[in-house]
């Protein structure tokens, strides 16, 4: 075929005007009908056909078998009949919230379903079954203030689902082609860790079995000395950010996942909050944010600036106690539109009594959070990047080296920074920080009188 | 000429001579001015009209707890909230307001690298604020800080300073014994 | 009961209210006929009864100009629609963005095509604009029109810019800060720029955002730009713009305005059918992409979290890439005003009778020459920003994953203000004198072959050979990138700086030629300033960092 045969075909034959014509207002109908098509035809609708399709073979199922119930059943009958397909939403407007989830979560919408009672028992048709819906309302409260995740959503990726198992994360990835949603920094809370939100409003643990993590995850927390570096509302030490201030709410954008999807510690994919504050107590810290210790990102290259890996050791935790105190970390979050009245506020819990000075001068040594670095018994100091001696000393072969007056001069003053091994290295990033306004009076004196209990004694010269 | 130009009152010379000076083309230019005048006090009008007397603006000052609460080195506490890092250094304390001096995006502390780089055009501080690297043209703004009686400070993002001399002075920096 | 049609149609056509509206006797298909249908037509008239051949032909037009109007047309349309649902309140903006998305009928599918019909147009106004040009079609007596052409361009550009604000999410409310940070970087009238008279609450980007930051004032006034004041006078230009093209004898300018014998078709139905078709494919493209692809959605604003890297639309994103080489009052000010002062006033410096009516690359040498390459260097930018720009600004290769870190930029130094200012001299001076005080003839290719062969050998003696001595004394030898930077902008400057306006500019009249000399070379200037940036980390030529003047 030459040149002019083709134009000939092309131009004379096949795309003539009248051709195209035909061609592009049929092709541009067609489109937009399928943009119709494609925007009335949505997730959430076969959810609701699907219930109102349960609840007539239900009423009629009722119906037929005790044919006394007709009368009554008809008007629910044809109700349940006559109901339209509808975006329905919660307006939670204390709360500022709209929740769209009863579109497709039908069973807790009480319009449809206003006794909010079904015998369903699958998740999106399922009528709300625990004691803690019942006393909140989701009229009054809507969904996502304890769920999370993005009410003015209407479908399954966007609405922030997230799998509460690695199994049903497998299934939804494959049924569901699901993902982390992007862009919405409150992905739901799965499982229990949903009961993180009930501190938002309860100051104290509300007494529910589920709460249970929660509770764990304080111990722990309590347990393991966190206090010891980071703030939780300000009360703790300064050398790590303020868990409640700054760990339970950190933009994603500024999370810096680079080192821990380098290493293979998460996925790319799954960076969400709630993983980051996990990893910290699942892998090694120093894995998440290694520092620069030989002073290669250095401005000059010449004239390197070395920087240590963070200073949080590597617990250990088992899978339990790593998802209690992620639980827990969450729940420090707090939102602050909410209103007082929506608010539950309960006393301190009081310190507990101790029945010797020693015995209390070792919830001392708890509580600011000394074991962090020293050890549950202070025999253990954890390691330290170019520290002088690569640990935290071991009080009980130390504390006999002092007086007692050293001692709380030393307690009071801390040692920041640290002495270094390798003079050219690092700063160690971990100091004994001063406990001068911390640590007072009784306190201090128990204290003292705990460590020189435990102390080993010194051999007279 | 003034018979061609005053045809209303011919029979006053008062007026007539009057108008010997202003010449009907005269006056139309004069009008002309005048329109013109309007239209620039308009133009002006609308360009004051969109210079705002107050704003609804949240305040620039607040307090950011004591000395005591800080680590040594770059505190992200008040970011989220006020947009402000709090700097410990070697027994000073002072604080950067969080806005890159290039085109005014927040910059991230990276502990890592031990400096804030800007997401924007990838200007790099120090933490003394100074720029180590990118386009930005001045050191990181510190803000006018200042310890009160309570033992807190008191952080004011209205009072900026970026001038190396200047910005060591007591108003934007506080000494204290750690 | 039967009906016929024919007589129906006549009898609506002949009704007295079909008449009262359409004007016209009889249509009986004859020119005369045609004619009528377009001068009779308030919508059709805008075209001439009959236009030159050439005219019709796809590839001469590309019909963009009718669909930047077309697009024009269908993004009023949609955001008409669009505001019916949209509140421009900080509260409220995002969650009605939200809501279109997931509740509103076709919501979500109007916002796409708002958003991808705003790309499209500014795509289709630029190109249009560059075949303008390659067609020199802004000649006498069209200079005007190009001017109008610029400003609707200008218009375009804004109007998309305001719009990006409108769904208040990250990359909405960070374009904006980086753009209106711009404003306050103005010469003495922003608090931030060059000799400033003003400070932060009565400056430029005051005046522009309505506060000191971008807020509910910004919002409402990006608002209410976007929607009426950009529309209200893009349209008033239009009007200008679409009068002058029908006055001036409409498109394909006239190969020779004297010959009034070229062969004229009827518009109707040649170019009306044309036009229509190109619409309707278009609009199919439109609609598909649409389907395709969602508009963007971020977080919700927030003032205090910068998203990480922050881009603007990928129009501007060339003029991002430039505020790394260049202080913001440069490259976000003074180089886009020059960009429009430069388009402007090309019709009256190009006063070459060659190429009118026709793409003509060997008639226009030097014109072609010099736009084509800022043209290229306008979208290599642009590329560079969207696809090789990665978090804090680092160079990223489109495979390469964005998590991992980069070595932060190399601090760099600055020129010593004496020099600078020598070296600033001897380039805008001599590089205008150079060309027209070298009278000989010069055989193109041949010398620029010859200027690059000894470029080239310069710079390997100075990496290689005398490596030795240089690190001896200067204490620094050459790396590769260096090499590559200085034979790149010694080749720029000698082919299109020296060479070129040499060969082809020379004989102009004098202010012409400096005129086309400034532009051009300074050009070649935002280049070379990228060059010594990137090769040598040199941050300022100029510095008086106490009037904030760096250059």
């Amino acid at each position: 075929m030459d040149k002019n045969e083709f134009r000939e075909l092309w131009f004379n034959k096949l795309f003539t005007l009248r051709n195209l014509f035909f061609i592009f207002n049929f092709v541009v109908l067609g489109l937009f009908l399928f943009a119709m098509a494609q925007d009335f035809f949505r997730e959430w609708r076969p959810y609701q056909s699907h219930y109102k399709k349960m609840e007539i073979a239900r009423i009629k199922g009722q119906m037929d078998q005790s044919p006394a119930m007709k009368e009554a059943l008809d008007a629910e009958y044809n109700l349940a009949k006559s109901r339209s397909q509808e975006i329905k939403q919660i307006l939670a407007t204390d709360l500022n919230r709209v929740d769209r989830c009863v579109t497709c979560h039908v069973g807790y919408d009480s319009y449809t379903n206003p006794t909010l009672v079904n015998e369903y028992n699958d998740h999106p048709y399922a009528a709300p079954k625990n004691e803690i819906h019942a006393k909140h309302p989701v009229e009054k409260y809507g969904c996502t203030v304890c769920h999370e995740g993005q009410g003015l959503a209407t479908n399954f990726i966007e609405a922030g689902h997230m799998p509460k198992s690695p199994e049903q994360k497998a299934e939804w990835a494959q049924k569901r082609d699901w993902h982390v949603v992007e862009y919405w920094e409150n992905p739901m809370n799965a499982g229990p860790l949903v009961y993180a939100s009930c501190y938002k409003c309860h100051e104290a643990h509300p007494n529910v079995t589920g709460v249970d993590i929660i509770k764990k995850g304080k111990n722990l927390a309590f347990e393991n000395g966190c206090v010891g570096c980071h703030q939780i509302r300000g009360e703790g030490g300064s050398i790590a950010p303020d868990l409640a201030e700054e760990t339970a709410v950190k933009p994603l954008t500024r999370i810096d996942f680079g080192y821990a999807v380098s290493a293979g510690v998460i996925e790319k994919h799954e960076r969400t909050l709630e993983n980051w504050i996990r990893l910290h107590f699942a892998t090694n810290p120093a894995v998440l944010t290694p520092g620069d210790p030989e002073g290669k990102l250095s401005a000059d290259p010449k004239k390197p600036a070395p920087v240590a890996p963070t200073a949080m050791p590597y617990f250990g935790f088992n899978p339990d106690e790593v998802e209690a105190l992620t639980a827990y970390v969450m729940s420090l979050k707090s939102e602050k539109n909410i209103p007082y009245t929506y608010r539950v506020f309960s006393p301190k819990e009081p310190e507990p009594k101790f029945a010797s000075a020693v015995q209390h001068g070792r919830y001392i040594f708890q509580k600011h959070g000394c074991v962090s670095c020293h050890g549950k018994d202070a025999n253990h100091g954890i390691q330290v990047f170019n520290r002088q001696g690569d640990r935290v000393p071991d009080l009980v072969k130390t504390v006999g080296t002092y007086t007692n007056d050293e001692l709380i001069e030393k307690i009071q003053k801390g040692v920041n920074p640290e002495a270094k091994e390798n003079p050219d290295g690092p700063t160690p990033p971990l100091y004994m920080p001063s406990f001068k306004d911390k640590i007072k009076g009784e306190e201090m004196e128990h204290l003292v009188q705990y460590l020189m209990s435990i102390a080993e004694k010194q051999e007279a010269w | 000429m003034a018979e061609n130009i005053s045809p209303q009152n011919p029979s006053t010379p008062v007026a007539a001579s009057a108008v010997k000076t202003m010449t009907r083309r005269d006056f139309l230019w004069t009008a002309w001015v005048a329109f013109a005048s309007f239209v620039g006090a308009v133009g002006a009008s609308f360009g004051k009209f969109m210079f705002p007397n107050v704003l609804y603006e949240t305040p620039q000052i607040f307090k950011a707890g004591k000395p005591d609460d800080y680590a040594e080195g770059v505190s992200t506490k008040w970011m989220k909230e006020q947009r402000v890092w709090i700097i410990k250094n070697e027994g000073h304390l002072y604080a950067f307001w969080g806005r890159c001096t290039h085109l005014g995006c927040t910059p991230n502390w990276f502990d890592a690298e031990k400096r804030f780089k800007c997401p924007c055009h990838g200007s790099n501080f120090n933490i003394d604020g100074d720029v180590i690297a990118g386009p930005a043209p001045k050191p990181l703004n510190r803000c006018s800080i200042a310890l009160l009686p309570t033992g807190e400070i008191l952080v004011d993002k209205s009072v900026l300073e970026t001038r190396p001399g200047f910005r060591e002075k007591k108003q934007f920096f506080i000494e204290f014994n750690a | 009961m039967t009906f016929d049609v024919e007589k129906i149609k006549k009898q609506i056509i002949d009704s007295p209210i079909w008449r009262s509206m359409f004007r016209g006797g009889k249509w009986n298909d004859t020119p005369r006929d045609r004619a009528q249908h377009i001068i009779g037509n308030v919508w059709l008239h805008l075209h001439p009864a009959k236009l030159r051949k050439r005219a019709v032909k796809f590839t001469y037009t590309w019909g963009l100009g009718g669909l930047s109007f077309g697009l024009f047309f269908v993004l009023t349309l949609s955001g008409i629609i669009l505001m019916f649902y949209y509140r421009p309140t900080v509260q409220l903006a995002y969650q009605d963005i939200k809501d279109l998305e997931h509740v509103v009928s076709m919501g979500g599918f109007w916002r796409n095509f708002h958003r991808w019909g705003a790309h499209l147009m500014v795509l289709t106004t630029i190109f249009h604009m560059i075949r303008v040009f390659l067609s020199g079609s802004y000649k006498s007596p069209r200079e005007f029109n190009w001017v109008v052409g610029v400003v609707l361009l200008l218009h375009t550009l804004l109007l998309s810019f305001s719009g990006y604000l409108l769904p208040w999410d990250q990359i909405a409310i960070w374009a904006i800060t980086v753009g209106s940070n711009m404003a306050s970087n103005t010469p003495v009238l922003g608090a931030e720029g060059p000799f400033s008279i003003a400070n932060i609450r009565n400056d430029a980007r005051f005046m522009l955002l309505g506060g000191t930051y971008v807020g509910e004032n910004a919002l409402l006034r990006f608002y209410v730009l976007h929607c009426i004041a950009f529309p209200f006078l893009a349209g008033i230009f239009m009007i200008v713009h679409f009068w002058r093209i029908r006055k001036d004898g409409f498109s394909a300018a006239p190969l020779n305005i004297k010959d009034k014998t070229e062969e004229k078709v009827d518009v109707w139905p040649n170019l009306v059918v044309r036009e229509y078709l190109y619409a309707m494919f278009f609009m199919a493209v439109l609609i598909a992409w649409a389907i395709w692809m969602k508009a963007p959605l971020e977080e919700i604003a927030n003032l205090n979290v910068t998203p990480n890297p922050a881009k603007a639309p990928w129009y501007f994103l060339g003029l991002q890439e430039l505020l790394v080489y260049f202080d913001p009052w440069i490259a976000g000010v003074v180089i886009p005003t020059l960009i429009l002062v430069g388009l402007m006033i090309i019709p009256y410096v190009d006063d070459n009778k060659e190429g009118v009516g026709y793409y003509s690359l060997k008639e226009r040498p030097f014109a072609n020459s010099f736009f084509l390459f800022g043209v290229a260097a306008w979208f290599v930018l642009i590329v560079i920003g969207t696809y090789f720009r990665g978090p804090n600004w680092a160079w990223y290769w489109p495979w390469e994953n964005w998590l991992h870190h980069k070595a932060p930029p190399p601090p760099a130094w600055n020129v010593p203000n004496i020099l600078g200012v020598i070296l600033m001299g001897v380039y805008f001076v001599g590089g205008t004198l150079l060309p027209r005080w070298v009278t000989k003839d010069l055989a193109f290719k041949k010398t620029l072959w010859t200027g690059v062969g000894v470029v080239t050998a310069i710079t390997l003696v100075l990496k290689f050979a005398a490596a030795g001595a240089f690190e001896k004394h200067l204490g620094f030898s050459f790396g590769f990138a260096q090499v590559f930077w200085i034979i790149f902008s010694a080749t720029l400057y000698y082919a299109l700086g020296f060479l070129v306006p040499q060969k082809f500019a020379r004989l102009i009249s004098w202010p012409r030629y400096v005129i086309s000399m400034a532009f051009l070379l300074m050009t070649i200037g935002v280049m070379l300033k990228i060059g010594l940036r990137l090769g040598f980390n040199i941050k300022y030529i100029f510095h008086l960092a106490q009037y904030n003047f760096n250059i």
